[in-house]
């Protein structure tokens, strides 16, 4: 776990693709995957893939991959932050 | 339909609609919106099939995620922005704890040769799960005012930009969705008026 992430910017992307999750959350997906894996260097492809994997086969709302995403990344205080940004 | 509507239940209180958003939640694998008209329609019979037809779509064309404007609009249609709240929150506490469970479980194991291959297996059905999706919502688009070859360019232009350029949603969401808007705009209002001349 990095102890430097930049959560604020986190919380500021993830809360700009909330509101163009427009037809479903899965749509930003690409966009997490350039910003996390990509941009921020957070995350490895692998872990990428098992967030959203863990995401759909657990009950409860797929919109949840993303605040998996951030745990990964950053822990309980990156998931917490994520999912007050994801919550319109 | 007004007998229909007459026979509705409400929800007692908060409380009762925190509990009903939680259990639906939690039956929901791989998305939860088909369980949620089974529960609030069939079950409960707080909403009527078209009731929750209406709220879906607006849900889905408004911003954000779609099952969170869904628990949002049916919370608050009974008990205001305080039932707004108490759904959200029945959607997403539980189902996040054990989704965070699970998660932090896959971090002591993931290593594990069995644990990697498993999760390999399910993110092959998550990418199936999502092409499926996409494939629905095309469905759609033969009645899109656009026409299909304009939805293809839009669609293929979409995907070159998001898989392939890789550039940030934002500015292909504004440019793509604004000449979408645009074409369709000027299309419907064509048809308009070939309409009210033919008649």
């Amino acid at each position: 776990m990095p102890p430097s992430v930049d959560l604020l910017s986190v919380f500021g992307h993830v809360l700009l693709l909330s509101l163009l999750a427009i037809g479903g959350a899965i749509t930003v997906a690409p966009d997490m995957h350039r910003l996390l894996v990509g941009e921020m260097g957070l995350l490895s492809d692998v872990q990428f893939n098992a967030s959203i994997a863990i995401a759909q086969a657990s009950p409860g709302p797929n919109v949840l991959f993303v605040a998996v995403m951030v745990y990964q990344a950053a822990g309980l205080p990156g998931a917490a932050a994520t999912l007050a940004g994801a919550s319109p | 339909m007004t007998d229909e509507t007459h026979s509705l239940a409400r929800p007692s209180s908060e409380k009762e609609l925190f509990v009903a958003f939680t259990l639906l939640a939690l039956q929901g694998f791989g998305g939860v919106l088909a369980v949620a008209q089974r529960v609030l329609c069939e079950q409960n019979r707080w909403l009527t099939k078209e009731q929750f037809v209406e709220i879906l779509a607006f849900g889905q064309v408004l911003p954000g995620p779609n099952v969170c404007n869904v628990a949002l609009m049916v919370g608050d249609r009974f008990f205001g922005w305080r039932g707004a709240f108490a759904a959200l929150a029945g959607m997403m506490a539980v189902p996040l704890v054990i989704v965070l469970a699970i998660t932090a479980a896959y971090s002591q194991y993931a290593s594990n040769p069995v644990v990697a291959g498993a999760l390999k297996g399910m993110g092959a059905v998550a990418a199936g799960l999502i092409v499926g999706t996409a494939l629905k919502l095309m469905s759609a688009l033969r009645a899109n005012p656009m026409g299909i070859p304009a939805c293809a360019v839009l669609l293929v232009s979409a995907f070159v930009a998001v898989a392939i350029l890789r550039w940030p949603l934002v500015w292909i969401l504004l440019g793509l969705g604004t000449l979408a808007c645009l074409l369709a705009w000027r299309r419907l209002r064509a048809d308009t008026a070939a309409a009210a001349e033919g008649g």
